[in-house]
């Protein structure tokens, strides 16, 4: 610092010199060219003063003196010289070239001294130093004498080549020195410029080699200060490392997080402190309507079209104290979604979080099974306690004083008899498929030769039947293989599907049973030329306890169990069922086994 | 002589019963679903009706609901027999007035006693 100083107060007071002695040597030229214009003129002047009139005066064709003034003509600062006449006439005259000795540069006074003047040039040029004399003669004036010089200018003066030369000199000189001054003070910074240069071609940043004396400070500072940048560059890249590790491990466990929320099959939304939604998988759309999208990061007030929805949720705005609150609402005629909100709890070992947990679930299902359990429970109430109300009252009946009638006893012990049958039969189905719907079943399967067993349960079918009217018709007629099956649950199967088809049978109608082998399959039908059944009743009869609307003609003798309980045995062996009806003209029902033994799925007979 | 409907689809049921009420001094008309239960009280007056609640075509709970519309200031005392324990059929049931229900399985006995109290003002015959 010290050195800057130094230099440039040198610098300066040089340049100071310079100048001053730029203007010493104009100031001092410009005077002694003022002094030789007044030396020479006056001196002039005064020498033509003293020359004979006639010589001054020539005559037509010699020369005057004047002419002999040709030489300081040469003079650049000459003006004119005129020679006068004692009445102010110019007599011979010499003049510069371009100037014109207006009249009124003459003065008419009579001059009778040696002198000089100065005249401001009226068309603005220089100015112009006249000198005078009276040229005498015999003590008497003759005439006047005058010549004039241009005042020194700067224009003139620097027009004079030796001036020039020793103004230019100090310079010339002087501008090395600075050169050399300047050169000496830029070297380190042109080294050190130098090799940053080399740095920046090279990619990482290295020490800067530099010796100490040929850089000088500079270069050490410049070292100082790269040596800093790497080692804190070096801090950041570890930061940046690790924080960008961090980053990528948090962006992963989010991710994972988050996929796994996605994955939920309910529609989780959570809410910040403030009410805003801070997250919502994309589930919360078709169960709720939705959109994870644009609700994100707003109050339910602002997404939330349903207003009992709306409403529940408001009630965990700002933090609320609630634990945990259900509702159910339907978003449409065919789903029930199950609403819960809960407060976040904090993980274990971890901070709190203000928020509230949304989660959404579809329990259409659950209602309904819930439903239709109800429903079941309630149809076997009923199916049990009819017929135990039979009992309960002929048995009363007997004791009564209606039992005193031998008719009436014999009739009460017919009733009571096939009432027990009756609640015994529902019983034993009610149990067999409780034991197949809870998988307590494992199918004995025997290798069974086909017509011989149906043959068998058709004939045991008609025989116990009370219609003496039908007509039974078994065709055996295809030879089939035998098949693998459950000899006495494939029984009560194919007994079901004739008992309604006695049932449900017109009067003198027809009840038959044939078998077909296909590819895959052996098929077992039986027909009924019975009552028929609905088509949009057709999907439901094999459903426990649906007896189809009409069907009762006779006494109450079905609990609606038969069919659901054949289709739960065919399919326990891989097999299926259906049905074809016309409503009037009859039904047909056909049991479809496979060939091929199935992959038996029930767990082995514990 | 008081006159009691008697609505069941089960025959044995309706026959016990029109027995025994018939041995109490009733007379007693039978029918088999909703439908011809309002017909025939549409036609006649009855002083009670027992009524079974599933039965097929009109059943017990519709029967009843028709009874309140048609006969809104009906005299006649109904006697619901149900099966179910819950006590859900009491809800469409309870409200109405000069209703009672009757579990399965009936006792004659039971049957007879409660129609005295209602029909006869509370005398019970040992």
């Amino acid at each position: 610092m010290r050195f800057e100083r130094i230099g440039h107060w040198m610098i300066a007071s040089s340049c100071m010199a310079v100048l001053g002695i730029v203007v010493l040597l104009v100031s001092s030229q410009v005077t002694s060219r003022q002094e030789q214009t007044l030396v020479l003129g006056r001196s002039l002047v005064q020498l033509l003063a003293k020359v004979p009139y006639e010589r001054l005066v020539p005559g037509p064709g010699e020369r005057g003196f004047l002419d002999a003034l040709r030489e300081a003509r040469k003079d650049p600062d000459f003006a004119y010289a005129t020679v006068l006449d004692a009445a102010g006439r110019p007599m011979a005259e010499v003049v510069a070239e371009g100037l014109s000795v207006t009249p009124s540069l003459v003065r008419r006074e009579r001059t009778a001294w040696v002198g000089d003047r100065v005249l401001r040039n009226a068309s603005g040029g220089r100015s112009i130093h006249e000198f005078l004399s009276p040229i005498l003669s015999a003590g008497r004036v003759i005439g006047h004498v005058r010549v004039a010089f241009f005042a020194p200018d700067l224009a003139a003066v620097l027009d004079d080549t030796r001036f020039l030369i020793s103004l230019v000199l100090p310079l010339v000189l002087v501008a090395p020195l600075f050169y050399l001054l300047i050169r000496r003070e830029r070297r380190p910074l042109s080294i050190v410029q130098e090799r940053v240069r080399e740095l920046l071609r090279q990619e990482s940043l290295t020490h800067l080699e530099v010796d100490p004396g040929g850089g000088g400070e500079l270069a050490r500072l410049v070292n100082r200060l790269l040596q800093r940048i790497e080692r804190q560059s070096k801090e950041v890249d570890g930061q940046s490392t690790a924080s960008l590790a961090s980053t990528k491990i948090a962006a992963y466990q989010r991710t994972r997080i988050e996929s796994v929320l996605e994955t939920l099959p309910d529609g989780v939304i959570v809410l910040d402190e403030a009410g805003s939604v801070s997250y919502a998988n994309s589930r919360v759309k078709p169960l709720l309507g939705i959109d994870p999208v644009t609700a994100l990061g707003r109050k339910p007030a602002i997404w939330c079209s349903d207003p009992e929805l709306l409403a529940f949720l408001l009630k965990f705005q700002g933090g609320s104290l609630l634990p945990q609150e259900r509702m159910e609402l339907s978003p449409d005629a065919d789903r029930i979604v199950a609403v819960l909100a809960r407060r976040l709890d904090p993980p274990p070992g971890g901070a709190a979080v203000a928020g509230t947990l949304v989660l959404a679930r579809d329990i259409t299902d659950e209602v309904r099974a819930r439903a239709s359990q109800a429903e079941f429970v309630d149809h076997v109430a009923h199916e049990l306690k009819s017929p135990l109300n039979v009992l309960g009252m002929y048995s009363e009946a007997i004791l009564g004083k209606e039992g005193q009638s031998e008719d009436f006893r014999i009739e009460a012990c017919n009733v009571i008899q096939d009432e027990v049958e009756r609640l015994s039969s529902l019983i034993t189905t009610l149990l067999s498929m409780a034991r197949i719907e809870g998988g307590a079943v494992s199918l004995q399967r025997q290798r069974t030769r086909t017509q011989e067993f149906l043959r068998d349960i058709f004939e045991t079918a008609s025989r116990v039947a009370r219609r003496e009217d039908l007509k039974f018709d078994l065709d055996l007629s295809e030879a089939v293989s035998p098949i693998h099956v459950d000899k006495d649950l494939l029984r009560v199967a194919i007994n079901n599907l004739l008992t309604n088809a006695i049932k449900y049978n017109r009067e003198r109608g027809r009840v038959s049973l044939s078998v077909r082998e296909g590819d895959d399959a052996v098929s077992i039908r039986v027909l009924d030329t019975g009552v028929g059944i609905a088509e949009d009743q057709q999907s439901r009869i094999f459903e426990k306890f649906f007896r189809a609307s009409g069907a009762e003609s006779g006494p109450r003798s079905g609990h609606g169990l038969g069919l659901a309980l054949a289709k739960q045995i065919v399919e326990l062996h891989g097999g299926g069922i259906a049905v074809e009806s016309i409503p009037g003209e009859g039904s047909q029902f056909t049991i479809e086994l496979p060939k091929a033994p199935a992959v038996l799925s029930e767990a082995e007979p514990t | 002589m008081r006159s009691i409907l008697v609505v069941d689809d089960d025959p044995n049921v309706s026959r016990v019963t029109k027995l025994r009420l018939e041995q109490e001094g009733y007379h007693v008309e039978v029918a088999r679903d909703g439908a011809v239960a309002l017909e025939r009280l549409r036609e006649q007056t009855f002083d009670a009706v027992i009524t079974d609640v599933v039965m097929p075509g009109m059943d017990g709970r519709e029967l009843c609901e028709r009874i309140g519309e048609e006969f809104p200031d009906r005299k006649f005392f109904i006697f619901v027999a149900t099966s179910s324990t819950e006590g859900e059929h009491r809800d469409w049931a309870g409200q109405m007035s000069r209703t009672e229900f009757l579990e399965k399985p009936l006792s004659l006995r039971d049957l007879a006693d409660r129609l005295a109290v209602h029909l006869d003002g509370g005398k019970i015959e040992p």
